[in-house]
């Protein structure tokens, strides 16, 4: 098993060199360059041309991307051409946000998800299904951007309940550590920043879930009747064990792989930035700075975020892989 | 199995499965180390008290370092860090003292003498003197300034705009400045610039300390330090979140500024800012959308705010192109074109619209017998039949993908263009690409046949709007055009230091550019700005920022 996991390590380096040559490629395809969008509405070609030399970007294309791999290998991603924070820095200070965000809202979308499939699958045509069902369609179809605005409006604006932005209030007090607020507040014992956090975090983390809670609950539903149908299943309710129990540990257990896969992709998906909801939401994450570095034509931001994604992504799925062996006896790695 | 075996080997998987875990967060959560660094605040670290005021920005600054930026974010916050040479009466363009009392030219206009405020400091208790107005200068204009920290990036840009180029460079404006004696900087420039003042008060070239500049080679980046003598002392910036300002006791202008913390929020869909705004989660903001008004004046809690327009949204006609370069033809157009009706469509009560170039703010400038091009399809279209065009022609019209303060939505616009012009016989074919490209690929030759385009003013003289548009060098998008007379009056407006002759000069370029039709100026729009109506005291720039000094809540 250690050898496994560690081949499939070495495996994330051609896997990250593929993916930055993609990007650095796809960054110098785009027409417009960071000298352009600098000077806005005053670029003459002549400052535009002068802009460039200073910048280094007349150096030839082969050469800035060596210097570009050269950088990634002593975990130097460089800095922001626009703001000159390294590249590093940003990335330390957005991933926390990004990363507890996502993690909320797939504990949303798993806690209500799962359970709505199951529930679906054992009572498999009734109303229960045909409800969520259609809810699951509707979660997936809503817009994530228009979703957002409605809760805000709703819960922050009309009833006042819950924070319209940011990961806490402007006049908390509240230092942090790790970047995790929650967990930093619970370490700290600090009761009330811990509110301020979690209520930040409802809105925004809800708004994120839908769409992987819709397809959880649709394939968790899939996945049960697949296995419910099952002749082993057949054996343990002749066997007098429980419905619950049948259900729970005997079906459920079995269906969970392709929901764990499914689980994996969307986390993954979650934590390369959803960058509609931290724009709705003023959330300081890598979605919405990975963005704004596009727009901007901010090489390094783009270069570095996304080949950091990407890397993460790597690892949500090994670890995915990894699971498949806890879940399944009949599985393992050499 | 036995169950025992069986449960050991379950538990080892959940070991391994619990230590690949907790490798990928460490791994995740390494490259920076883990330590806490000196660089940027986690968010929350800096605390506003219930009292602080809360700007919502449209985006976080690029820097704070005065002279190197030339985006809106970045000078909004740099106006309240920072004091200018001059600065302006509130909500207008006149110039005003501020850290320099006195202004006056030579004789012969090379020379700029400023007289400087006494007992001025800066944040870091350090004076305020001629020596720092040199400092700050040869840091803009001297490539070998050691404190220009250029190696390090800064490229100064703005200042080969504004002043044609750098120390040593042929073109540049500036020859010579120094501190003649504690409270007195003389500028010595190589043509007479009568709009120099203006210039070098810019919202780009805020008076930082050198000390501060000299300690520390990342200042003005959100880990470094930003000091000047303005209103508010820079706290922190948390990248991406919000930047934190709090008053300056010892500040030099007498009970401001009326706040003691001033924080400006980075909410970049102005949607999203008009929410919090109403959730009360920002005090003010700024640029929000004329579709927005309705929303803001149905709030109680809300009230509309209109920044005075000094801006310019234009219809670029290329002469270089056929059709155009018959000025009958360019004419014709704009007299196809029901602009009344247009803007109030899409600015309402936010638009004014009229034939002249330079926005109302201006009207010194402005040729009274100049009043707009009268819409009449029947007009236009014998217009372009006698110019040789009975049957009308193509035209080629670029309209930008992004919103702009005076095009909030560019699209509709241009398509409402286009269904009054092929009223005329005028077939339209609309473009549009990626708005860096667009910049700059319209001064490429030949350039587009038509395009919408812009301009918000720098500082409050029409050389800014004018000379940057129609005078020599400026022509580039309008296929290289060349009118000796228009660059003539233009040269000689700017060097000249009467006022009255200026407004005479400039009265006569407006006439011109008015009847060459070469940028049918379109709409001088006022953006939308609002606020809470507990707030007070805050009387927005032409310019697009202004300092905070007299604002307060309550």
């Amino acid at each position: 098993m250690g050898r496994y996991i560690f081949r499939r390590l070495l495996q994330l380096v051609p896997v990250l060199l593929g993916i930055s040559l993609l990007v650095f490629v796809f960054l110098h395809l785009i027409p417009g360059d960071p000298a352009v969008t600098m000077l806005g509405d005053r670029a003459t070609p002549d400052a535009v041309e002068k802009l460039r030399e200073r910048m280094g970007l007349n150096e030839p294309l082969p050469l800035q991307y060596l210097s570009f791999l050269g950088s990634l290998l002593t975990f130097d991603l460089g800095s922001s051409i626009f703001t000159g924070v390294p590249i590093a820095d940003e990335i330390r200070l957005r991933w926390p946000a990004t990363f507890e965000l996502s993690v909320v809202a797939m504990l949303i979308a798993l806690l209500i998800g799962i359970p709505a499939g199951v529930l679906a699958a054992v009572k498999k045509n009734s109303w229960i299904d045909n409800l969520t069902m259609t809810g699951s369609l509707l979660g997936v179809s809503m817009p994530v951007y228009w979703l957002g605005l409605l809760l805000v409006y709703l819960f922050a604006v009309n009833l006042q309940w819950l924070p319209p932005s940011g990961r806490t209030d402007i006049s908390t007090a509240f230092s942090s550590v790790t970047g995790f607020f929650i967990f930093d507040s619970i370490i700290q014992g600090d009761f009330n920043a811990l509110i301020d956090v979690l209520a930040h975090l409802v809105l925004p983390a809800i708004t994120l879930s839908t769409i992987p809670l819709a397809i959880i609950a649709r394939i968790t539903r899939s996945a049960m009747l697949e296995v419910l149908s099952q002749d082993y299943i057949r054996t343990a309710r002749s066997k007098g064990l429980k419905e619950l129990k049948v259900i729970g540990k005997h079906a459920l257990k079995n269906a969970m792989l392709p929901v764990v896969t499914i689980v994996g992709l969307e986390f993954g998906t979650l934590l390369g930035g959803a960058i509609l909801t931290e724009t709705i939401f003023s959330w300081p994450g890598i979605g919405s700075w990975i963005y704004g570095g596009i727009l901007q034509r901010d090489y390094p931001v783009v270069q570095g975020g996304v080949v950091f994604v990407a890397f993460v992504f790597v690892l949500i799925n090994l670890l995915v892989d990894l699971s498949y062996a806890l879940l399944d006896p009949r599985i393992q790695y050499k | 199995m036995r169950p025992h075996v069986f449960f050991r080997q379950r538990l080892r998987r959940i070991l391994l499965a619990m230590m690949a875990l907790t490798l990928a967060v460490v791994l995740v959560n390494c490259g920076g180390g883990s330590e806490e660094s000196s660089t940027a605040d986690t968010a929350g670290e800096s605390a506003a008290p219930a009292g602080a005021l809360v700007f919502g920005s449209v985006g976080q600054p690029v820097n704070l370092t005065p002279g190197d930026i030339t985006d809106g974010n970045s000078i909004y916050v740099q106006q309240q860090i920072y004091n200018y040479l001059v600065g302006n009466e509130p909500g207008s363009t006149e110039l005003a003292p501020e850290l320099a009392t006195e202004w006056t030219p030579s004789e012969d206009g090379k020379t700029w003498t400023f007289m400087l405020r006494e007992g001025v400091t800066f944040h870091d208790g350090t004076d305020f003197n001629a020596e720092a107005v040199v400092f700050n200068v040869n840091r803009w204009w001297d490539p070998a300034f050691e404190f220009g920290y250029r190696d390090a990036g800064a490229l100064y840009e703005i200042w080969t705009d504004l002043f044609g180029g750098f120390k040593g460079d042929e073109a540049s404006t500036l020859v010579d400045v120094r501190a003649v004696d504690d409270l007195t900087v003389e500028f010595e420039i190589k043509e007479p610039f009568a709009a120099f003042p203006a210039a070098i008060s810019s919202g780009y070239f805020g008076i930082a300390s050198p000390t501060a500049v000299q300690e520390d080679s990342s200042y003005g980046t959100p880990s470094g330090a930003a000091v000047g003598t303005g209103p508010f002392v820079f706290d922190s910036w948390i990248s991406g979140d919000r930047v934190t300002l709090t008053k300056f006791e010892d500040y030099w202008e007498e009970g401001m500024p009326k706040v003691d913390q001033l924080v400006f929020s980075f909410v970049e869909d102005p949607a999203a800012r008009l929410a919090q705004l109403r959730a009360g989660t920002l005090d003010f903001t700024t640029d929000l959308t004329p579709d927005q008004l309705t929303e803001i004046e149905s709030d109680p809690n809300l009230e509309a705010v209109y920044r005075p327009s000094f801006n310019v949204g234009y219809l670029g006609l290329n002469p270089s192109y056929e059709p155009l370069a018959t000025k009958e033809v360019r004419q014709a157009i704009a007299q196809a074109i029901n602009k009344p009706d247009i803007v109030q469509a899409f600015w309402g009560d936010l638009g004014e619209t009229d034939g002249h170039f330079v926005p109302p703010s201006l009207e010194d400038y402005r040729n009274s017998s100049v009043d707009d091009y009268t819409y009449s399809v029947d007009e236009a279209k014998s217009a372009i039949a006698e110019a040789g065009y009975p049957d009308g022609f193509d035209l080629d019209m670029w309209y930008m993908p992004v919103s702009r303060p005076y095009f909030p939505n560019p699209k509709p616009i241009a398509e409402a263009f286009a269904a009054e012009l092929s009223q005329i016989g005028i077939n339209v074919n609309l473009q549009t690409k990626d708005w860096g490209a667009y910049l700059a690929d319209r001064n490429v030759a030949p350039g587009f046949q038509s395009f919408m385009l812009g301009w918000t003013g720098d500082y409050g003289d029409p050389d800014n709007f004018l000379y940057a548009h129609f005078g020599p060098g400026a022509t580039q998008d309008l296929g290289d055009y060349q009118n000796p007379e228009l660059f003539d009056l233009l040269e000689q407006a700017r060097i000249n230091s009467d006022p009255a002759e200026r407004e005479a000069l400039y009265k006569q370029v407006d006439a011109i550019t008015f009847d060459e039709a070469l940028r049918i100026p379109i709409v001088h729009s006022q953006p939308l700005l609002a606020k809470r109506t507990a707030l007070s005291g805050w009387d927005p720039s032409p310019f697009s920022s202004e300092p905070f000094v007299a604002v307060e809540k309550g």
